[in-house]
């Protein structure tokens, strides 16, 4: 497995009147290809500001602070040029958004707008790269695609839609897929139609996929490797199954238990994590997790936790400081 | 302009369907009208040579102030004997150009500054929005007074400087559209694709704009004609022998007790066209922006 992308101390701050917004404060990933990567987190965790930050796609006052870097395939992207970054987007590394109504401009044909964004990067002739979204439309599973290169978008569903950009995002066959909550704004069953289309593709293009979600069944189903993010940070990173059967950091753990259990009745106490994700103006001095957590002490308050590492996993908590904390398993709720 | 038209048409009926499903646009009574209201102005304005009308500018002394119905002269004639029905359809030639050109430049240039504005925001926007405040700051009216006696009257230079003097209204309505659209996500989508700020300004936030700057400009025609037809008014615009309306209007103010149509014929001509271009643009906007907020 090659590594694709390298990601290194990544820090994004949003320098605003009220102060600096730290948003991304000091965020390590890596990206391989055929491999995908899930970064979970509650909203304003910074999961969509790390996405963006990765294609210098953030927008003033954000800005990415030096001494982050961002390695993909030997190049620093924070070095970049526009220019050399314009090269990078939609060829080496594709985004896809959150909201598939709303990606897509109302006034072109879906066939144009994948060859546009084909030609943006290739010297091709309109009626090749349309040949091209033909092809595309057949890869991610779009019946008749000789006639649907026509429709407006207007004209198809929000699943088509998404898989519209998927095609548009592919076209290129980018090394890198970054997914912004590809499937939050569709039903359940397309949602599972789409992760099922993106698992497909990733082993058959070989790229590496970053999937960014809130939704922990999403992880299950198509993460090889998880990252939690937490007030900036990654808390916790490891393969999904031993970050899923053990967790270490306890943000994690609160986050698991927070899912009800098939067969819990209203008799069962559902874990709420108390308070409120800190503000990005002025993160606690310690942990930035301790005024919510159960199991925080004195040095928590104090001291910002560094990277444990914990067998495959790493963990930002100071109870992992002498390796594996013993955790309880995940359902109780099984006694029934 | 068909394939852009179609472009539009095509963008328009997607945002107004993605409330609601299946409604299409349809015509309205406003569109109708105000489309042949004007369709009727602007045939004749074209036509003018083939209807054998007198010469406009032929003076006829023995036969000036001559009333409605007077034989030869179906509307009459004015102070100096020139036949009236001529000179209102030879002078709504110059009217309606001069709307229409002045119309057209100020669109361009305001579309082209607000888009900019709008899209490039930080800086480029202060400049060019600050700018656009100063011409505001001046009453509209006296700026194109200015311009015209800077430059000398004639028709053109009044339509240049109607057109000048209307440019921060037209940049304004683009502008704020154009933030709006800047931060819609296929914009977003199609940066994170590798678009560079030249082709999503004119691939994406243009075309998407046609519709409202379509609306706009007819909109604007209507006003644009009552200004440039002021500016003649003031004899700043077209001058003398040639007939525009608001010139006319000037000419006949001091025979109005003896004669009242002959001042109130161009009033009324002028009256209809601004109204019929006005319900025009009203028809058409609520035909192109169905559905969308604007």
């Amino acid at each position: 497995m090659t590594v694709v992308m390298r990601v290194e101390n990544l820090r994004t701050y949003f320098h605003t009147p009220a102060g600096v917004l730290r948003a991304v404060d000091g965020v390590d990933l890596e990206f391989e290809s055929g491999k995908t990567v899930c970064v979970v987190g509650e909203s304003g965790s910074g999961k969509s500001v790390t996405a963006l930050s990765l294609i210098r796609l953030v927008d003033e006052p954000g800005v990415i602070e030096a001494g982050s870097r961002i390695l993909f395939q030997d190049r620093d992207l924070t070095q970049m040029s526009e220019h050399q970054l314009r090269d990078i987007r939609g060829n080496e590394i594709s985004m896809i958004f959150q909201e598939p109504m709303s990606s897509l401009d109302p006034v072109f044909r879906v066939g144009d707008q994948i060859a546009e964004a084909i030609r943006v990067h290739q010297k091709v002739s309109m009626r090749d790269a349309l040949d091209r979204a033909v092809e595309m439309l057949k890869l991610v599973g779009i019946p008749s695609p000789q006639q649907r290169i026509r429709d407006y978008p207007h004209q198809m569903s929000g699943g088509m839609r998404q898989r519209v950009m998927i095609a548009m995002a592919l076209s290129c066959n980018p090394k890198l897929l970054i997914a912004d909550e590809p499937t939050t704004a569709v039903d359940v069953t397309i949602q599972a139609q789409i992760l099922e289309l993106l698992k497909v593709l990733r082993d058959r293009l070989h790229m590496a996929i970053l999937l960014i979600t809130h939704d922990l069944g999403v992880v299950a189903e198509m993460a090889d490797e998880v990252a939690v993010m937490y007030a900036g940070r990654v808390v916790e990173r490891g393969p999904v199954k031993a970050v899923f059967e053990s967790p270490q950091h306890p943000y994690t753990e609160a986050l698991m238990r927070s899912i009800p259990i098939l067969g819990m009745t209203q008799a069962d106490p559902l874990h709420v994590i108390r308070g409120m994700v800190p503000s990005a103006l002025s993160w606690p001095k310690g942990c930035r997790f301790e005024p919510r957590c159960e199991f925080a002490f004195d040095r928590c308050r104090d001291e910002d936790p560094p990277t444990f590492k914990v067998g495959e996993q790493e963990s930002a908590c100071w109870l992992c400081e002498h390796g594996e904390r013993p955790v309880e398993p995940l359902r109780p709720a099984a006694r029934r | 302009m068909g394939s852009a038209a179609e472009i539009a048409i095509g963008g328009v009926a997607a945002t107004a369907m993605s409330g609601e499903a299946g409604t299409g646009r349809r015509l309205n009574g406003y569109l109708l009208v105000g489309g042949i209201m004007i369709a009727v102005l602007v045939l004749v304005a074209v036509a003018a040579p083939l209807l054998r009308l007198p010469d406009p500018n032929a003076l006829d002394p023995i036969h000036s102030l001559r009333p409605l119905g007077a034989p030869g002269h179906p509307l009459g004639t004015d102070q100096l004997g020139r036949d009236l029905l001529s000179r209102l359809v030879y002078g709504g030639r110059i009217t309606l150009l001069a709307g229409v050109v002045a119309s057209v430049i100020s669109t361009a240039a305001g579309v082209a500054l607000g888009v900019i504005a709008g899209y490039f925001s930080k800086w480029t926007d202060t400049v060019v929005m600050r700018l656009l405040d100063v011409l505001l700051s001046f009453p509209f009216i006296l700026l194109a007074i200015l311009i015209v006696a800077f430059f000398g009257p004639s028709t053109f230079n009044a339509l240049i400087a109607i057109a000048i003097a209307n440019l921060p209204f037209f940049a304004r309505i683009v502008r704020s559209e154009a933030l709006k659209l800047r931060e819609q996500q296929f914009i977003l989508a199609a940066e994170a694709l590798g678009a560079s700020h030249f082709r999503t300004l004119f691939r994406h936030i243009l075309p998407n704009l046609l519709p409202l700057v379509f609306s706009t400009f007819f909109l604007n025609v209507g006003w644009m004609i009552s200004q440039t037809s002021a500016l003649s008014f003031l004899g700043l615009g077209t001058q003398p022998p040639t007939a525009d309306w608001g010139s006319m209007l000037a000419e006949a103010q001091s025979f109005m007790d003896i004669l009242p149509n002959v001042a109130m014929l161009p009033g009324l001509m002028i009256a209809i066209t601004v109204v019929g271009f006005n319900i025009l643009g009203l028809g058409l906007k609520a035909y192109l922006l169905r559905g969308t907020a604007a």
